[in-house]
Formats: structure tokens, C-alpha cells, sequence
């Protein structure tokens, strides 16, 4: 390995350590009265990305290598561009909101290049992958010390490392559940290697499910669920064997037991027991309609199409909107039509991408990240009914950061 | 060999940095045209475009409400469904600014006086009610302490203890003074910045922005003419 790989391998390493254990901290104020909070990572992307770019211009090259899904990210960037520059030349968006809320979407995109540039072979995506291993691990042995201790960080119950807010902690860690976990099922577990290292894998990988029901985030324990699910069909649909039917049972009885510590010692996850009850689907949509639908979504909705007549074309600018409580109306009210569309074209080339990578792949590790890459969007298009999941920072930028993995090996498997 | 008239296999995996310099060049007149287009049109929406009237009202907000409770209230139509209303609570503070924008002055004027009236009529009612409320247990209190005063002089006419009494007497004149300071600290909703309304109208940066935006929208029909003439 040379002095240059190292360093961008570092640089990598850097960037996800920020991400799992930095907090944000304010810079300044919106003319709104919001604050505008940095983080230690979006820093280091400014500099690292400056660095990338100089280095290219420097090198006298005029070619870089097409990512997966550059085009859809183009026309989704270029989508929110547009509405925001329309809705400044109309003074309809404040210039604060639109520049930050923007720069922020543009952030995770940079993430995803940057990754997907800086890993130039499979080990050094497999470096990253037990990176992320490690550094989740740490932050649920923080989430295990909350709840041993009775000590509460977070909004509700536990909170990540950094963090405080229910649903970004919840997702965060949901996130590190899904990826590892998948990672587990399709990689890990077919290593030449011992059972007990096979099982101490297999506990790493499911443990930030207690992050995400320490979190006692409903939204994201019914997205564990959903996750759960789907993860176990897309597994049987490659192996329905005993073995297969074996670590179903066992994961099952692993989850279990980690929902009754959660429980016992976390007090406030009593509230996502609602989410199970009568293990029946009506507790959840009476829960969503009252706390959601009737409540946010629907007076927003028709607030919004009540104050402007273009909203529907133009929408009315990246950042208009504080807290839609859905991904789709959120980008309905930013973007108009053209929002949802664009959103759509943009899941659609990950689903088909990660779905390539997962059903035509014959490398274990490509298999589980695209199996990882395929649950983790559709939960959050799942959730995107209930929160704005694509728009928050530390699962987000988690999420891009796993895609940006997942598209470089899928292309160096290519190669 | 043109470059971009015969794509390599190459190009549909890697971004040529020059094949986009070269459109800009090859298809400078719709860039420009569209540029020119939007300047246009920015600098008239400048002058012509219609005003709206802004108004602003700042609330210090009384001790006995909840403040998260009146900003969604406001934001969910609770108080009335007005149009363009944004509801800010300063991080530390018990003041809340209302900014309500609607095409006519006298409307933006009627909003704020009618958000007025109803936010320190629903408030102050509401922080009357409380102090009678403690008013009447303070009163109760009293009458209390008076039966104990009569029961303890009975007591010391037969000659029985009256320290338990006594001792009554002090936790109920604590728990009224308590209640008294209780009352005195409710504080009403006050206007802490009448009612202003403002003109609004375009800035100068809405015709930067319209150039922009016309550059911008430049490059896009440029790429998409380019890539028509590619796959034909």
C-alpha cells in the first residue's frame, strides 16, 4: 500500500469516526430564530473535498470515473437548485434556509463520492465495513452503560454517542442494524471461521438493535421490524435451508432478549411497546393517524397549498418547510410534482442498482452490502410516511456513506 | 475526429471535464439567450412585480402558558387558519413574534390586530381564572386557620393540648403565603411590539438570482440538446 492510499484510506477512517462520535455545536442563527449547528465531519468533507478536487486539477487529468447513480443525483441536486434560485428570485425563501438546507442535502452526496472514489479495492471497503463495526459497537456499549447506570442522554431514553434527539439516534443505529447485519448473514457468516467468532459477529452486528429501541423511538422500532422482515424474506429467497431457518430462530431469540433488558432497565422504552401490541397493524396506523396525518401532515398540506398558487409546479424552495413529519410532502411542498418525481427516479436507480448487486452478484460481501443498500432504502421509504428520514443528518449521512461502499465494490467486482 | 460527435465506449463510465467546456462553448447562444431572458425578466419582475404587506407582532409571553403549546396552536390553525403566518420563539426567551404577509395593507393590519386581541383575551382570562382560583383557596385557608383559632381557644377553656393546633396553623399560614407568592407571580401576556406592518417588495438580488437561475437553466437545455444529438 502506498503513502497516498494510506492516507485517503485514513482520511475515510476519519470521516467515519467523525460521524460516529461527534456531536453538532452552533455557529449562528437563522433570521427564522433557528440555529445553525455544525458538526466536526462537515468541517473535514470541506477540506478533504477541497483536497480531492485540488489533487485532480493538479494532476492535469480531465477524466474522474462515473459513479452508479450520478445522474440521478445530478437531476435530484439540479431539481433542488432550481427550486431554490426560482423561490429567491420571487422572495419567497429566506436566503439563510435555502443555502443551509440545501448545502446540507449536497453534503451527503459529497459523502458519497468521496467514498466511492477513495475505496480502489475490496479490502479497503472491507477495512471500512469492520470500521463501522467497531465504532457502532462503541456507541451500544455507550447505549448499555445508559442503561445500566440509569443515566438518560437522550430526548426519551439512551441516546448515540454525540447525540440527543429520538429519532436521529433511533435511526442511526438503525442504520449500523440493518448494513452490519446483512453484511453478517451474506459474509461473515460464510468465512472460514470458527462458530464462536461467527457468533460474537453475529451479536456485534444485532446489537445497535438496542440502540434503536433505547432510542424508544416508535418510528424507527416499527422500522426495525419492517427491516427485520424484509431482511429475513430477500435471505430465505438466496438460502431456504436449515441453516437459514436456524439463524432466524436464533436472531429472533437474541432480539427478543434485548427488547426485555431494554425494557427492564430503560424506562421510557415502555412507549414502543404500543407499536406490538395485540400484534395487530391498528395500534400502529391509530398511533400514526392521530400523532401524524390528522395532526401535521394534513394541516401542513393544506396550509401550504392554501398560501401559494405555484406550489405545485415550483414548490416553494429546499428548506421552506421546518418539520413536514413526511419525506414526500416535504419534497411535494420544496419541489412541487417535479420533488416526488425526481425523488422517485433517484430511489428507483438505488433499488435497481442494489437489486442487480443482490440477485446477479456471486461475491458474498457485494451480496450483502446491496442487500443491506436495498432494506435500508425501502425502510426508509417505509418511514418517509411518518418523519423525514433523507434529510437527517446523522442516519443520512451513515446511509450515504454505506451506499458510497456498496457502489465501489459493486464496480470493482465489475472490473 | 469531433469528440463529442463520436462517443467512446469509454465515456458512458468516466466524465470528461473538457466534453462539458465544449458544450458550454458549442451552445453558448442558448446559455447566453436564456441568461439574457431571465435578466429581463428579474429586472422587470423588480419593478412591476405586485407588493405584499408584511406585519410583525412580538408577544412576552405569560408565566402560566406553554410556549411550544401556542407556536404549534398557531401553526396548526388553532387560533384561526391565516395565510403566510410564521410563529418564532426565540431560543431562551418568552417572547413570540408573529410575521403575517398577505397582497393588502389593511388586511395584514386586521390579522394582527384580530391575533392580538384574541392572544390577550384567551391569556389573560385564563391567568384571571388562575388567580381566582388561588384567591378562593386562599380564602378557604383562612376560614381554616379561624376554626382552628376558635377550636384552640376551646381547648385551652378545658384545658386540653393546642400544640398540634398550633402547629396546623403554622403549615396552613405557610401554604397561603406560599399561594400568595404563587399569585403575585403570574404574570399577564403583554404586547411587547405592537403591530407593524411593511411594504415588501422584491430585492435587488432577486434579478442576480433570476440571472442565475437563467444561467443555470441555460446549461441544463444546452446538456439536453447535446444528448438529443447524441442518440440520434
Amino acid at each position: 500500500m502506498d503513502l497516498k492510499e494510506a492516507v485517503k484510506i485514513l482520511s475515510l477512517i476519519l470521516l467515519a469516526a467523525a460521524i460516529a462520535f461527534c456531536s453538532s455545536f452552533a455557529v449562528g442563527k437563522l433570521s427564522d430564530g433557528r440555529i445553525i449547528e455544525i458538526r466536526i465531519e462537515d468541517i473535514l468533507i470541506f477540506f478533504l473535498g477541497l483536497l480531492l478536487i485540488s489533487g485532480f486539477l493538479i494532476s492535469g487529468r480531465t477524466k474522474v470515473e462515473k459513479p452508479p447513480l450520478f445522474f440521478p443525483i445530478l437531476i435530484w441536486l439540479g431539481a433542488g437548485l432550481l427550486s431554490v434560485l426560482t423561490n429567491w428570485a420571487f422572495s419567497n425563501l429566506s436566503l439563510g434556509r435555502g443555502f443551509f438546507y440545501f448545502l446540507k442535502e449536497f453534503q451527503f452526496f459529497v459523502f458519497y463520492f468521496y467514498v466511492f472514489w477513495g475505496i480502489k479495492k475490496i479490502d479497503t471497503a472491507k477495512l471500512l465495513v469492520n470500521t463501522w463495526l467497531i465504532f457502532a459497537f462503541i456507541n451500544v456499549l455507550y447505549v448499555f452503560y445508559q442503561a445500566v447506570t440509569g443515566l438518560r442522554t437522550g430526548e426519551y431514553g439512551t441516546a448515540a454517542i454525540g447525540e440527543w434527539g429520538v429519532f436521529p439516534t433511533g435511526a442511526f443505529f438503525l442504520m449500523f442494524l440493518i448494513f452490519l447485519f446483512n453484511v453478517f448473514l451474506y459474509y461473515f457468516l460464510n468465512l472460514n471461521v470458527s462458530i464462536l467468532k461467527k457468533t460474537a459477529l453475529g451479536v456485534l452486528t444485532l446489537s445497535p438493535a438496542l440502540g434503536v429501541m433505547g432510542s424508544a423511538s416508535k418510528t424507527n422500532f416499527a422500522a426495525m421490524i419492517f427491516a427485520l422482515f424484509l431482511t429475513f424474506l430477500l435471505f430465505f429467497l438466496r438460502k431456504a435451508n436449515l441453516r437459514a431457518i436456524a439463524v432466524f430462530i436464533l436472531v429472533i431469540v437474541f432480539t427478543i432478549s434485548l427488547f426485555s433488558f431494554a425494557v427492564k432497565n430503560i424506562r421510557d422504552v415502555t412507549r414502543i411497546k404500543d407499536v406490538i401490541s395485540n400484534f395487530s397493524l391498528e395500534p400502529l396506523w391509530e398511533s400514526y393517524k392521530r400523532a401524524r396525518l390528522d395532526t401535521a401532515i394534513m394541516p401542513l398540506l393544506r396550509a401550504s397549498l392554501e398560501s401559494s398558487r405555484h406550489l405545485p409546479f415550483l414548490g416553494m424552495g429546499k428548506g421552506y418547510v421546518g418539520e413536514a413529519h413526511n419525506q414526500y410532502l416535504r419534497n411535494f411542498i420544496e419541489m412541487g410534482f417535479v420533488g416526488n418525481l425526481v425523488f422517485f427516479l433517484l430511489i428507483y436507480a438505488i433499488v435497481r442498482k442494489s437489486w442487480q448487486g443482490f440477485s446477479k452478484n456471486g461475491n458474498t460481501f457485494a451480496i450483502g452490502l446491496s442487500a443491506g443498500l436495498l432494506v435500508v432504502t425501502l425502510t426508509l421509504l417505509f418511514i418517509s410516511f411518518a418523519t423525514e428520514p433523507f434529510i437527517v443528518v446523522k442516519p443520512s449521512s451513515v446511509y450515504w456513506f454505506f451506499a458510497g461502499i456498496t457502489m465501489a465494490v459493486l464496480s470493482l467486482n465489475k472490473k | 475526429m469531433n469528440h463529442l460527435e463520436y462517443p467512446s465506449e469509454n465515456q458512458f463510465k468516466e466524465i470528461d471535464l473538457l466534453d462539458f467546456i465544449r458544450v458550454v462553448k458549442k451552445r453558448k447562444k442558448i446559455i447566453f439567450g436564456l441568461f439574457l431572458l431571465s435578466l429581463i425578466f428579474g429586472t422587470s419582475w423588480y419593478f412591476l412585480a405586485p407588493s405584499s404587506y408584511q406585519g410583525t407582532i412580538i408577544f412576552k409571553i405569560g408565566n402560566s402558558e406553554n410556549i411550544g403549546e401556542i407556536v404549534e396552536g398557531f401553526k396548526k390553525g388553532i387560533y384561526n387558519n391565516y395565510p403566510k403566518l410564521e410563529v418564532v420563539n426565540p431560543s431562551g426567551t418568552n417572547l413570540i413574534e408573529i410575521n403575517i404577509a398577505t397582497k393588502e395593507y389593511i388586511q395584514t393590519t386586521a390579522f394582527l390586530e384580530k391575533i392580538k386581541t384574541d392572544i390577550l383575551s384567551i391569556h389573560n382570562q385564563r391567568a384571571e381564572r388562575k388567580k381566582e382560583v388561588i384567591t378562593q383557596e386562599i380564602s378557604f385557608l383562612e376560614t381554616t386557620i379561624e376554626n382552628f383559632k376558635k377550636d384552640i381557644f376551646n381547648a385551652i377553656s378545658r384545658g386540653e393540648q393546642t400544640a398540634s393546633l398550633k402547629l396546623e396553623i403554622y403549615r396552613i399560614e405557610k401554604l397561603i403565603r406560599d399561594l400568595e407568592k404563587e399569585k403575585n407571580d403570574i404574570s399577564m401576556t403583554q404586547v411587547f411590539k405592537e403591530p407593524e406592518v411593511k411594504e415588501k417588495r422584491p430585492g435587488y438580488l432577486s434579478v442576480f438570482f433570476a440571472a442565475v437561475l437563467g444561467f443555470f437553466v441555460g446549461l441544463i437545455v444546452a446538456s439536453f440538446t447535446e444528448w438529443l444529438e447524441r442518440i440520434k
